[in-house]
């Protein structure tokens, strides 16, 4: 019980910060993607077994929050998890330069996976898109930008979630031993 | 072991994106409407300190992020301040000028005299007052002898040497100055001369002649060398010269000749 809401709460703090604190620094006509990366960070800590529950509903939260279409950010999140949860793995099996690397590629890949899906569903929506109203090089550049500022949040969301995971999975050993 | 299908990922991920793809295209906005509602309030007093406390962050980020530039616009507005400071004072001294050159222009007794505006371009050195130099010399017409006056009919003194472009012109306070005057009122004829510098003396006007105090003193035009009229002070003090032969008058200049920036030399006429 106290895991669920550990997590719950966690849930709405990430899509709290992405939604009101984070949507006031747009690099390059974008928000920092914290919420994305927290999805990624979670599910490289935990595996997406335990937490994709947890990841639906911080999607739903945060497109409920934001005023999107609800499910949009959803689908975002669980393609994205399914396919770090995939490779998660091996990532903690390579040597520490070369995971760094990879990480790095893992993050600018599913930032651009994710504003190509916006742009997508914008667009069947009928809808302008605002990435590629300033052409290819506006959307490169709004990419580049978010995957810039979205590493360092993913370093920092794995420490943060790395912590909050250890102490609960120890309290919850500690309460089976009892 | 063998996983059946609906037990892997991959399978509630296609469920999802089916599920919540659906609901996209479907787009029922007002169907998620009072779950917004509830979450908002809910949101409402973390979001309002986080929007606050982001604005108060971007704030500062700008701040110190613009502390660069703002040193760089320091000190460009300081060049630049210290620049319009000097051009200021230019432009006051230029306005100065372009006024007293108006003065003197306006007053210039044009239908009487052919004249040559000059600058004041040195003063005696010692500073007794015995002689200034002008910017205009031989190549403006000007020649030894030529009467310098100021603001309109006051006399200064007169041209000693003319050079190609300057002259030195000999005040009426040099003592090798000796000017024929006479009195406006009485028409005392009488010389005046100047005093090392520190002033005039009117001599040589005769115990029968009377001097007012007050009154004007002017150049007679006696001997040729001066035009008549043009103004060299008043009489301040009247007394009578040591042998007794002759008054004597302490004359009071209307102008301060070493002040003087723009002066005028006659060139020709009555």
């Amino acid at each position: 019980m106290k895991n669920f809401f550990f997590r719950t709460v966690s849930v709405f703090a990430i899509a709290f910060f992405q939604v009101y604190f984070f949507a006031s620094f747009p690099f390059g006509g974008q928000a920092v993607g914290f919420g994305l990366m927290a999805a990624v960070a979670w599910t490289v800590v935990s595996g997406f077994e335990k937490i994709w529950v947890y990841i639906l509903g911080l999607g739903i939260l945060i497109d409920l929050l934001s005023f999107e279409r609800v499910g949009e950010n959803v689908i975002i999140f669980i393609i994205a998890i399914y396919f770090v949860s995939f490779i998660s793995k091996r990532i903690l099996l390579q040597s520490v330069g070369g995971s760094f690397l990879l990480i790095i590629f893992i993050i600018i890949a599913i930032t651009f996976f994710s504003n190509f899906l916006s742009f997508v569903f914008s667009f069947f929506q009928g809808e302008v898109s605002n990435f590629f109203d300033g052409g290819i090089l506006f959307f490169a550049k709004g990419v580049f930008w978010e995957s810039f500022w979205n590493i360092p949040s993913f370093y920092f969301l794995y420490w943060l979630i790395n912590r909050m995971e250890k102490n609960i999975s120890f309290y919850e050993k500690s309460v089976k031993i009892r | 072991m063998f996983k059946s299908f609906y037990n892997r990922k991959i399978f509630r991920v296609i469920v999802v994106v089916a599920v919540f793809g659906f609901l996209i295209f479907w787009n029922p906005f007002n169907f998620f409407d009072f779950f917004r509602g509830v979450i908002f309030r809910v949101a409402y007093p973390f979001g309002k300190i986080l929007f606050v406390s982001s604005e108060k962050t971007k704030q500062t980020i700008f701040f110190v992020s613009s502390i660069g530039e703002m040193k760089s616009e320091n000190e460009k507005l300081n060049d630049e301040n210290v620049r319009l400071a000097a051009e200021n004072a230019m432009l006051r001294d230029m306005k100065k000028e372009n006024d007293i050159l108006r003065e003197q222009n306006n007053l210039f007794p044009r239908d009487r005299f052919e004249g040559q505006m000059a600058q004041v371009i040195g003063r005696d050195v010692g500073g007794v007052g015995n002689w200034i130099m002008i910017d205009k010399g031989i190549r403006d017409g000007i020649s030894d002898g030529m009467p310098v006056i100021a603001f309109g009919k006051n006399l200064v003194g007169r041209v000693k040497k003319a050079y190609a472009t300057s002259s030195q012109v000999m005040l009426l306070s040099n003592p090798e100055s000796s000017i024929n005057a006479e009195m406006g009122m009485t028409q005392a004829k009488g010389i005046v001369r100047g005093e090392y510098g520190l002033g005039l003396i009117l001599d040589n006007v005769l115990q029968t002649d009377k001097i007012d105090i007050g009154d004007e003193i002017i150049t007679s035009g006696i001997g040729g060398g001066m035009p008549r009229g043009l103004l060299i002070g008043k009489a301040k003090e009247v007394y009578a010269s040591p042998d007794h032969l002759f008054w004597r008058a302490i004359v009071f200049q209307l102008i301060v000749p070493t002040d003087l920036r723009f002066v005028s030399v006659i060139k020709s006429g009555q």
